[in-house]
This record gives structure tokens, C-alpha cells and sequence, in this order.
């Protein structure tokens, strides 16, 4: 059975009596200080906002140039997909697929679902379709790698700087804000409060 | 413990329960089954491991001279060249990352197998710091991925190298290896040594 009124702490699983929390405030836990839970009005309105912001992100970073570099006479320039692609033609298939997915596949996913979710409960309608999104969101939050990729464009150009003259293009700025929308979305918005805010939204309907 | 936490909504459940009775998913501690995929994951990773450190990750090709550079090499490269802080970024992420991350999740796997559990407190945060920081070993494959992309003029081009591919594999199995691992179990061999 379902238990509303007590809460597990995550990292060392000490039971506690939930209790009502007014806006801003948040639970601990007594043994190991980790978040428990927090009372944080408006969650679907940021959501969906940031959620939107981050898909029209990833679409500018997927339909400009994402770098362009120059060896003196020579000339190079890729997109993000580009590059994703670039080592299928050369037979690494397997790097080429995983950076497909964790790259492309789950970062679109991952933002797509989670817009679908603060619309929905925004909503209050398609209930199963919104626990359905919750699901899979715990799972595409954990492949979507960006944010590493982004650190590796840094890594690559400081590579080779010596040698080139590097532009960065416009999908270069929009990855950048859309690693930092991420990392919000992901790091402070625990899938717990997506999970009660669908309990609230729901039962209120 | 009476009531288990669910591994993918948070939410406490009776400790009979086999469904989550908010997310509907299946919440019961399988801990031979947690153990064997992760060790199934962690030996995979070890394989990888070796190649992915002794074939080079990267090779460039000059006017038809072909050059391959190993992790390491590249590490020590960067190094001579004077850019320490990228020689230390890839250290850090590709080289030590990855064994110490192979490291702990044995020694995970060994406190769950003979249920010996020196502080839970310790052994969670060794869990979620393998978690938090084993993706980041991507950062050189992700570097291949680019300078292929850019860099492929007839005078000069980056090749992936065989490294690349198994050190792609090694990182994608400690993954699956740390996902596999259910963290509950480190409590429940904890709290019985508390009780």
C-alpha cells in the first residue's frame, strides 16, 4: 500500500513523517541532511517554460553551423548531426550510434516529454499519458549528455587552437544556453517533485 | 525496514508490495539480480578497459603518414605542449575516472556480496559520486567525434583510432554496471548490520 505520509530520505532511507510545507519551505532529513521535500508553487509554469526555451534551443543548435575552423587556406565548418554522423561513414559505428542517441535521441525526448507533462497537468487532462511521460523522463534524464559534449567542444578547440582560427558558430551559444536550461531542469527539479506535483494536480481534479 | 522506497518515483510502499502504487513499476529488491547484471556489466567494462588503453584513440593523418596517439600519450602530449589544464581535464575524466569508478563499483559489489557495510552514509556517497561523475569519461570520445568531423582535408585528417570504440564500450558498461546496481540494497545490508 501506498504510503502518503511518510517519506524515505534517498541517500540513507531514514523513514519520516511527511508533513505540510508552506511555499519556499523544505524538509530534511535528520540523519544525513538531504533533501526530502520541498513546497514550490507554479512548478508547471517553469516547467513549461523552460522546457519550451529548451527545445527552441536545441533547434537552433541543430539547424546552424556549430563550429568553423580554419587551417590557412583550408576551410571547415560541421553541424551537430554533421558530426554525430561523421564517424558512421568511417565505420565506428557503435560511437556513432551512441552519441545519436545520447546526443540527439534523449536530449529532444527528454525536453519534448517534459513539455508534454507541464501541459497536460497544466491541463489536468490525459492523467495516464502524464504518468506515462514521468516514466520515461527518469530514464532519457540519465542518457542526455550535452552537457558533456559541450565541455568536449572546449577540450577539442584548446586542442587545436594553436594550429586553426576557430569561429563558434550560432549553435554553439544556443547548445551552451540549452546545457545551462538542462542542468536546471535536471540537478533542481528532482523527478520526486514532478511525481507530487502530478498527485496534486490530479486529485484536485 | 517496513516500507521500501521506489527506485523511480520516490514514492514508500509497504515492504510486501511488488508494484509502486503511485508509478505502477515494479519496486521489489531482487539483490542477486542487482548483483549479477552489475558484475555481468563490470566485467564487460574490465575487457574494454585494456584495449581502450593500449590501442590508440586517435590517429593523424599528415601528407599519408599516419601518427595514433593513446589516451595516455595524448594526456602527456598535452602535458610537453604546456596546456595543463586540458592534460589534467583529460586525466581526470578519461583515465582516473574510469578506474576508480571500476574500483568502487567492485568494492560495492563485494560489500553486497559478503553484506559487510562499513558506514551506509559512505558507501551512498560513493555510489552517487561514481553516478554523478561516470558519464563525464565521454568527454574524450566526444573529443574524437569532433575533430573527425572537422578535421578531414586530403593534407590532413583525425582517423578514429580502435581505442575510441572500446573505450566508448568500457564507459557505456560501468554505466550500465553503476544503473544496474539498486543503491536500496546498500541500505537494507546497512541497516541490518545497524540493527
Amino acid at each position: 500500500m501506498l504510503r502518503k505520509d511518510i517519506i524515505l530520505c534517498p541517500r540513507c532511507f531514514t523513514p519520516h513523517k511527511k508533513l505540510p510545507l508552506a511555499p519556499k519551505e523544505e524538509a530534511r532529513c535528520v540523519r544525513c541532511q538531504a533533501l526530502l521535500y520541498r513546497y514550490r508553487s507554479g512548478l508547471e509554469y517553469l516547467l513549461l517554460t523552460l522546457s519550451t526555451l529548451s527545445l527552441l534551443c536545441l533547434l537552433i543548435a541543430n539547424v546552424s553551423p556549430l563550429l568553423r575552423i580554419n587551417f590557412g587556406e583550408l576551410s571547415a565548418r560541421t553541424l551537430l548531426l554533421e558530426a554525430i554522423l561523421s564517424l558512421f561513414d568511417k565505420g565506428f559505428v557503435f560511437i556513432s550510434f551512441f552519441s545519436l542517441l545520447v546526443l540527439e535521441v534523449f536530449p529532444w525526448l527528454l525536453m519534448g516529454t517534459l513539455s508534454l507533462f507541464s501541459i497536460l497537468v497544466l491541463l489536468r487532462r490525459g492523467k495516464v499519458i502524464a504518468k506515462g511521460s514521468l516514466i520515461l523522463v527518469e530514464i532519457f534524464r540519465r542518457w542526455s549528455m550535452l552537457d558533456i559534449f559541450f565541455i568536449a567542444i572546449l577540450v577539442a578547440m584548446i586542442k587545436v587552437y594553436q594550429y586553426a582560427q576557430i569561429h563558434f558558430g550560432v549553435a554553439f551559444w544556443a547548445l551552451g544556453i540549452f546545457v545551462l536550461l538542462e542542468i536546471y531542469v535536471v540537478k533542481s527539479i528532482r523527478i520526486e517533485e514532478l511525481w507530487e506535483l502530478w498527485e496534486r494536480r490530479y486529485e484536485m481534479a | 525496514m517496513r516500507w521500501l522506497r521506489c527506485p523511480y518515483c520516490g514514492a514508500t510502499n509497504d515492504r510486501e508490495d511488488r508494484w509502486c502504487g503511485r508509478c505502477g513499476l515494479q519496486i521489489t529488491l531482487d539483490i542477486k539480480g542487482s548483483l549479477y547484471k552489475s558484475f555481468a556489466y563490470l566485467l564487460a567494462a574490465v575487457i574494454f578497459y585494456i584495449p581502450a588503453n593500449v590501442y590508440p584513440i586517435l590517429q593523424t593523418s599528415k601528407f599519408s603518414n599516419v601518427e595514433g596517439s593513446t589516451i595516455i600519450g595524448g594526456v602527456v602530449e598535452l602535458w610537453g605542449e604546456g596546456d595543463y589544464p586540458v592534460a589534467i581535464i583529460i586525466f581526470v575524466a578519461s583515465v582516473l575516472i574510469p578506474f576508480l569508478k571500476i574500483l568502487v563499483l567492485f568494492y560495492l559489489l563485494f560489500t553486497i556480496w559478503r553484506k559487510r557495510c562499513k558506514s551506509l552514509q559512505q558507501e551512498m556517497w560513493l555510489y552517487h559520486l561514481i553516478e554523478l561523475t561516470g558519464p563525464w569519461s565521454l568527454i574524450d570520445v566526444f573529443v574524437v567525434v569532433l575533430l573527425v568531423a572537422l578535421i578531414h582535408f586530403q593534407s590532413i585528417a583525425i582517423i578514429p583510432g580502435i581505442g575510441a570504440s572500446s573505450f566508448a564500450l568500457m564507459v557505456f558498461f560501468t554505466l550500465m554496471a553503476s544503473y544496474a546496481l539498486d543503491e536500496r540494497i546498500l541500505g537494507e545490508i546497512c541497516a541490518r548490520r545497524d540493527s
